[in-house]
């Protein structure tokens, strides 16, 4: 047997116990929240807190590990042998990338660190016969077909990628690789972040499988797993997450005892039942473009391979993204204007607060800074008359505070539609030609401005 | 020093995990099917047959042994650490607690999310009976508070 042959029991979502020795040959038992496999000779232990089992491995370095296979039970036993404590390195980062993602969307940052990344050498792996009574078949409680090493990977990367060449637009190009995700591999949940850079947040501007699709919603560089991912540009994976909350909150809880301070704790995005997380990194010419973030009800929905893979189609992702986004092919000519519909009754209020440059919808939030500011131009203008507008005189307006080079436009018209659409959808921003767009409406519009 | 009382937590279901050691200090885990309180500073644990021969040896060899008792749906744990008194069969009783322990287990475990079917294919018979000595209890939930000695409430 192979110490690959295992990759489900260091996934995290079975907790695994360690037997240390102290020098005088005083045994010590403890749980440990995840082991990490390095290769087919090594793993690594998490040092989070300097305890007994670090301080009897510095005397005598033999360690007994159990794990147990997070589908069937099945128990494992490896005998070690502590090498080092690593505190740098690739090892470590992406030890702390986890744990620091787990603390951060936790309230734990501070407290639930990584110390250092403590390597063992692996001197034997045994099964532990007889743990568990013959099988028979039965359901099993979570996704129990086997991954198929002779997947279509390939087949879905050219799909995709002929998806994303084909999208004309980005709205287009959001909507086929969150599609996709589903289609393609099977991630029912999927949402897109763009890199806002004047504030240095997230943003999202579409999502697949939730209730809504929550555009507009903002998550700051290190925040959470989709934060960490910003700020360290690399793919993480959080697996067993049910296991890592009950983890870190028996953490927590001691903590609190010991009267150590600790923020407030921050949801997790998305499904609040999420067993798995995968959060990819979207860079094009070494700047963030945005993060990809996938999540499943099944602890073992992403494996190693997941993460390379989609790390793969993450890159494309982020290409195509900044080749649309640089794009001005605008048609010059307007559009004949339509005639517009006769209005119904309703009407709704629309309120700029020029404070915290936002703008509100019957007193309702709905978007702020430069989306907020272009809406609220273009509201005025079609106050006056206008219904159609074009891309370049909103580049042109300095009012508007674009940057003068990757202003992200279309990305940020897209999140406006979806704010609309979601809020508003009374009101519409609607492409008539290659960017242009005129603003349409069912109902009466009142503007009023509030400092 | 805190206080736990070990008695009042056996009533939870629990992961039960005991280390020993071989003459070379080679620490070794194994899984544990039930603890007894049977007296002030003593108790039983029941070592399960298909695992427990390395652990059996080295307490006949050594004595010392460490007990951890986890809840695993709040992993709260206490340590306990001693020496290997005597090594015998199960009694009748012994069994019928072991049975009602193992189902208080299942039970947490399935409170997590495991399926029956997998929890009914858990083995913990037939197994040993090893009497030991409670010298120290040690806190075990994890977080700054592990490995801190505290007082067993008797």
């Amino acid at each position: 047997m192979k110490l690959s042959d295992l990759m489900h029991c260091f996934q995290g979502v079975t907790p695994a116990g360690i037997a240390t020795c102290a020098a005088d040959g005083t045994p010590n038992q403890a749980m440990l929240s995840q082991v990490y496999y390095l290769d087919e000779k090594h793993v690594a232990l998490s040092c989070q807190f300097f305890n007994k089992t670090r301080r009897n491995v510095d005397q005598n370095p033999f360690a007994s590990v159990r794990l147990w296979d997070p589908v069937s039970l099945q128990p494992y036993l490896m005998q070690l042998r502590f090498l080092r404590a690593e505190t740098s390195g690739p090892v470590f980062d992406e030890m702390a990338s986890r744990i620091d993602a787990i603390a951060r969307a936790t309230g734990m940052a501070g407290v639930f660190k990584l110390l250092s990344a403590d390597v063992y050498e692996v001197l034997s792996l045994s099964v532990l016969q007889g743990a568990l009574q013959p099988a028979q078949a039965t359901p099993l409680p979570w996704s129990p077909e086997p991954r198929q090493a002779g997947r279509e990977e390939l087949r879905g990367l050219q799909l995709l990628s002929d998806r994303l060449c084909r999208a004309r637009t980005l709205e287009a190009l959001y909507a086929e690789l969150l599609t996709s995700m589903a289609s393609l591999f099977g991630t029912t949940h999927a949402l897109l972040m763009l890199h806002e850079e004047e504030c240095g947040k997230l943003i999202a501007i579409d999502s697949r499988g939730y209730d809504r699709i929550g555009a507009g919603a903002e998550v700051k560089q290190g925040e959470g797993l989709i934060g960490t991912v910003a700020q360290t540009r690399k793919p993480l994976r959080l697996s067993g997450m049910a296991a890592m909350r009950r983890y870190t909150r028996a953490v927590r809880e001691s903590a609190q005892k010991r009267g150590v301070a600790l923020g407030d704790e921050i949801a997790l995005p998305g499904l609040t039942d999420a067993q798995s997380q995968l959060a990819l990194p979207l860079v094009a010419h070494d700047r963030l473009v945005g993060v990809l973030a996938l999540e499943s009800r099944d602890p073992l929905a992403f494996e190693d391979w997941h993460e390379a893979y989609l790390a793969l189609l993450a890159n494309q992702a982020a290409l195509a993204i900044a080749m649309l986004s640089d794009r001005e092919d605008e048609d010059e000519e307007a559009s004949a204007e339509p005639q517009p519909a006769p209005l119904p009754w309703r009407r709704r209020l629309f309120t700029w607060f020029a404070g915290d440059e936002s703008v509100f919808v019957d007193g309702e939030y709905l978007i702020r800074y430069v989306p907020a500011r272009i809406l609220w131009k273009l509201l005025r203008e079609h106050a006056q008359g206008r219904r159609e507008f074009n891309n370049r005189e909103l580049r042109m307006d300095e009012s508007l505070g674009l940057p003068p080079v990757k202003d992200n436009l279309e990305s940020r018209l897209i999140l406006l539609r979806k704010r609309l659409q979601e809020r508003c959808p009374d009101v519409r921003l609607v492409s008539v030609k290659r960017g242009r767009f005129v603003l349409e409406r069912d109902c009466e519009i009142a503007l009023e401005e509030k400092p | 020093m805190g206080q736990v009382d070990i008695a009042e937590f056996l009533k939870r279901g629990l992961c039960v995990l005991v280390a020993t050691r071989d003459a070379s200090l080679m620490p070794h885990c194994v899984t544990g099917s039930e603890v007894i309180l049977t007296g002030p500073r003593r108790g039983i644990v029941l070592l399960p047959t298909f695992e427990s021969a390395p652990a059996l040896a080295n307490l006949r060899a050594h004595g010392a042994i460490a007990v951890l008792l986890e809840e695993p749906t709040t992993h709260r744990g206490i340590q306990m650490k001693g020496r290997c008194l005597a090594m015998r069969e199960a009694t009748a009783p012994e069994l019928k607690q072991a049975a009602e322990f193992a189902a208080r287990t299942k039970a947490e475990l399935s409170a997590i999310g495991f399926a029956p079917a997998v929890l009914e294919r858990m083995n913990f018979m037939p197994c040993t009976v090893v009497e030991f000595t409670v010298q120290q209890v040690f806190e075990q939930t994890p977080g700054p508070g592990a490995g801190r000695a505290v007082e067993a409430r008797t």
